[in-house]
């Protein structure tokens, strides 16, 4: 298993007794229960010293079978499951879900007919849970780099998020919220309240959040010039997101390929600019998520402005959701990049296939490219920076 | 010591080796306690600090007054824990190293001045002593982390050897300016010379405030705070060299962290800020010296709690290029000018 | 382009591999064979007219239970019932496997659907892991669940479960294994208990 081999960079003494020094690689096990794997992820790695040879991630802790369990649950039931996904972001994960199934039956004849109040909720929530994702990203990257504070205060913000989502649906991590056809139930009024109130607050919080990491000396040495990913490369591993835009690729489904209503909207897509290193390196990435931020506050702000007055919620769906035979593959963008479904219908009431194309399952991949060469410091640096939520990975 | 004791009428009639051994014993027991109590008071400072800078409260509940108790709470928690052992532990060295690194903060108590006579031994080469000894802890961390028989420990206690010896020059070359103004080594006097008012503080002559800067950050480093928790950092390393300790033997690691932050604290009041002297002459009575040596020294290690919970942390390549080359450097120019200077006056 | 141009393209190109053309459904598919997948997979990246750069979802399917119109009769997956004992898959399965690839240009901002069917005895394909890298996972998953081996793939382990699992569950015919390890598996842990 190890492999032993002279090392050429150090000096050795002269005279006849001098040998050459013999070192070894390391190999170590990072995780499955490491701090900053973010949740099951072991990556076997090799090191030399403090640099990092080889990386080999091991998956599967955290797999629940969901796409069996897909094959064996009713359409409705099957949401439940995909807040387990990506759980950081359930909200995404139901709305993507939906929307493939909705689109299902509209390619195959089937009238979904979606309220316009139905769909302004949809964008105030799913938006909220962006920012409430995102987050915890910036939070946990702090804590990757060292920074304990900044997780706090992200937290605080992400608990008026959840607050208002319990208004709204009850629950606090894994909603549900969003039904094949519309949204379970209308936003209350003083859930509506908070989110004007957190409209009000938010872009403060942000700037305090900027002033407490994003121009901190010490992050940006850390940060900068490290797990550069070069956009061709991100595109050849399949990365999305936050990681193909802080790549300098303007790649975003809700401009790209508009679902739902975001044409109606006014928002910039970020990208990567290598403000302070390279284009592609982790600080890019952390940034494109704070300014993403700022751009999920720019719509919500929007659609709370222009929402129709109150009305259904939900579309006429028949109670036994039946999908004619056919098939078709639709995506939305979540916070951690595009996710996908592809659902193979054979006339009944239940998927007969559900495959989901998780966002950071492909933007787990390119961590066997990047991690090379890196020291283990910056290969934490990496992974924060990729922002890996396990539950989707594994699924 | 002895000589308070032997003039108590309970124990003038023991013989005087008796005596001396009774001495040591209670001299040692009072700094143990100071240490403890004075460690656990940090502990809970320092998450009642943090709790404010990140708008929460911290502990609040164990002995009433906003969790005053909680550190002797988790004292005892920690010392019913059971003591896990890890099974292919170099027994001897992982035994060792909570000690090791326990003495060596506990032994530079000894020569803390907190007054002109309370002081545990006042001796000539104070400050050259404090050195040596806060130079154990790297024996500790190191034997901890090759013992503990766990890759990440091993990789803390690499980064933590390679940190505190590194960090040790400067540290050491920022106080010899100060050394060359008193020439002594004694804390004592170097205390004695920043008496008065408060422009006699070594921290005020502009050579000295800069290797009072360089002693601060180095002596983060020393005591693997943040930024320079390497041998810790708990994201990277799990939790570095005490990664396998638990129950009491994490405590002494812990304490001994602790009591180190005091030292370096003390040492800095000590050399630069005037130690024991309040800075205006009217308030230096003696009853007040201990009292205006320990706020001083608490101010310090405020600021490394602050520090700690404001910043992030540094890349183990970035540590060692701040000291080879900025702040050996730096201290080096710093003691040559101030020579130089020195000559040319006198 | 539209997917009819580009089945033209590819039949113009690679006549007897490429099998046929779905195109009366909104996301249309081309299906080829399993030998030729890996050569199509270059020349849809590498010509510039079609410069397919993302390989958005590589899923397998398991066309078992599916008559040729896709209709058909669901087969449950197996149900443990409350007394420990498990209601068998009877027959095996006899329908195809497949592999589809979903993909989509940067540049053309076109996409493809490449359905490829392969024979449920010998399940071998040519992998495309080469051609876009991110296929690599999306293949290990692929042979960890539907046990479709890719001649090419570098690395083809199983990625989710562990590599003594036994069985690919994503297979219509899969039946969950009593034990694994020796340890009772969810559902039939009673009926274990009841054995001994």
């Amino acid at each position: 298993m190890t492999d032993v081999r002279p090392h050429q960079d150090i000096a050795t003494p002269a005279g006849d007794i001098a040998k050459p020094i013999k070192s070894e690689l390391l190999h170590i096990n990072m995780g499955p229960q490491h701090p900053s794997t973010h949740g099951v992820l072991r990556l076997f790695i090799t090191t030399d010293g403090e640099m990092v040879t080889k990386v080999v991630p091991y998956l599967g802790y955290l797999h629940r079978c969901a796409e069996k369990i897909a094959e064996g649950n009713t359409y409705h039931q099957y949401i439940i499951y995909t807040d387990r996904m990506d759980y950081l972001a359930a909200m995404n994960c139901n709305w993507t879900y939906c929307l493939a199934v909705e689109n299902t039956l509209r390619s195959l004849g089937v009238e979904v007919e979606i309220p316009e109040y139905a769909e302004y909720v949809r964008v105030i929530i799913g938006e909220l849970n962006r920012i409430a994702s995102h987050l915890i990203a910036f939070g946990t990257y702090g804590l990757d780099i060292g920074a304990m504070t900044p997780f706090f205060h992200a937290l605080r913000e992400r608990e008026a998020i959840l607050n208002i989502f319990e208004k709204v649906c009850g629950a606090r991590l894994m909603y549900s919220y969003y039904d094949v056809g519309g949204v379970k139930w209308d936003i209350p009024d003083d859930a509506m309240d908070e989110i004007k109130l957190f409209i009000d607050l938010f872009p403060a919080k942000l700037d305090e959040y900027n002033e407490l990491l994003t121009g901190n000396k010490i992050f940006v040495e850390r940060t900068a010039n490290v797990g550069v990913l070069d956009a061709a490369t991100c595109i050849d591993y399949g990365c999305t997101g936050p990681v193909l835009r802080g790549s300098g690729v303007k790649h975003d489904l809700r401009k790209d390929d508009p679902y739902s209503i975001y044409d109606r909207f006014d928002f910039d897509i970020p990208v990567g600019t290598g403000t302070v290193g390279t284009v592609g390196d982790c600080w890019d990435r952390y940034h494109v998520r704070m300014l993403e931020m700022y751009e999920s506050w720019r719509i919500i702000q929007q659609a709370v402005d222009r929402i129709p007055p109150r009305g259904e919620v939900m579309a006429k769906m028949p109670k036994n959701l039946k999908v004619p035979p056919g098939q078709g593959y639709y995506r939305a963008e979540n916070p951690k990049g595009e996710m996908g479904f592809y659902i193979i219908s054979d006339g009944g009431t239940v998927p007969f296939r559900c495959k989901t194309r998780s966002p950071a399952f492909h933007n787990l991949h390119i961590i066997e490219h990047v991690g090379k060469g890196q020291m283990i410091s910056d290969l934490c640096a990496t992974i924060g920076s990729l922002d890996l939520v396990l539950g989707e990975i594994d699924r | 010591m002895h000589e308070t004791l032997s003039n108590l009428p309970l124990l003038s009639g023991l013989p005087a080796q008796v005596l001396v051994v009774l001495a040591m014993v209670s001299a040692g027991g009072i700094i143990l306690g100071c240490i403890a109590v004075g460690g656990m008071f940090f502990i809970w400072s320092e998450r009642k600090v943090a709790g404010y800078i990140q708008s929460r409260y911290g502990p609040m509940y164990v002995g009433g007054w906003h969790g005053v108790l909680q550190s002797l709470a988790d004292g005892v928690k920690l010392l019913l824990k059971e003591d896990i052992w890890p099974e292919k532990a170099d027994k001897p060295l992982w035994r060792m190293a909570p000690l090791l690194v326990f003495l060596g903060a506990f032994l530079s108590f000894v020569v803390l001045p907190f007054g002109p006579n309370f002081v545990g031994a006042n001796l000539d080469i104070g400050l050259f002593y404090v050195m040596a000894t806060s130079s154990l802890v790297v024996m500790g961390v190191i034997s901890a982390g090759w013992g503990s028989n766990n890759k990440w420990a091993l990789y803390g206690a690499l980064r933590g050897a390679a940190q505190v010896i590194s960090y040790e020059i400067p540290l050491g070359l920022a106080l010899l300016p100060v050394v060359m103004s008193t020439g002594s080594l004694n804390l004592g006097t170097i205390i004695q010379a920043q008496a008065g008012w408060i422009h006699n503080w070594h921290l005020l002559n502009p050579l000295f405030f800069v290797s009072f800067w360089i002693y601060v950050i180095s002596s983060l480093a020393e005591v693997n705070r943040v930024p320079f928790d390497l041998p810790e950092t708990e994201s990277e390393l799990v939790s570095g060299y005490h990664t396998e300790y638990t129950g009491m033997k994490f405590a002494f690691f812990f304490l001994g962290e602790y009591a180190d932050m005091f030292v370096v604290s003390a040492i800095g009041v000590t050399v630069f800020l005037g130690g024991w002297y309040s800075g205006i002459p009217a308030l230096d009575v003696p009853a007040l010296f201990p009292l205006i040596f320990i706020l001083k020294s608490f101010f310090l290690v405020f600021v490394q709690i602050w520090l700690r919970w404001t910043l992030p942390r540094l890349r183990v390549d970035q540590l060692m290029y701040v000291c080879w080359k900025v702040f050996i450097p730096i201290a080096l120019a710093n003691l040559l000018l101030y020579g130089v200077i020195r000559t040319v006056l006198s | 382009m539209t997917e009819q141009e580009i089945y033209q393209r590819l039949q113009a190109r690679f006549d007897d591999s490429i099998l046929g053309f779905e195109s009366d459904i909104p996301q249309p598919v081309v299906s080829c064979t399993p030998e030729a997948v890996g050569d199509i997979a270059k020349y849809l990246r590498d010509d510039p007219a079609l410069s397919f750069d993302r390989l958005l979802c590589l899923s397998g399917v398991d066309y078992e239970g599916l008559d040729e119109k896709g209709k058909g009769k669901h087969r449950e997956i197996n149900r443990y019932e409350e007394d420990g004992t498990v209601n068998p898959v009877e027959d095996p399965g006899t329908g195809d496997l497949a592999v589809v690839y979903h993909l989509e240009s940067f540049k053309h901002h076109h996409r493809l659907c490449l359905s490829v069917r392969v024979p449920r005895e010998t399940p071998k394909i040519a992998s495309v892991g080469h051609v876009w890298i991110t296929a690599q996972y999306g293949e290990r998953e692929t042979y960890d669940f539907f046990g479709i081996e890719f001649e090419g793939n570098p690395d083809l382990r199983r990625l989710f479960l562990p590599e003594d699992w036994v069985g690919w569950p994503l297979r219509k015919d899969y039946e969950m294994p009593v034990r694994y390890n020796d340890v009772p598996l969810e559902g039939l842990g009673l009926a274990v208990r009841d054995e001994q």
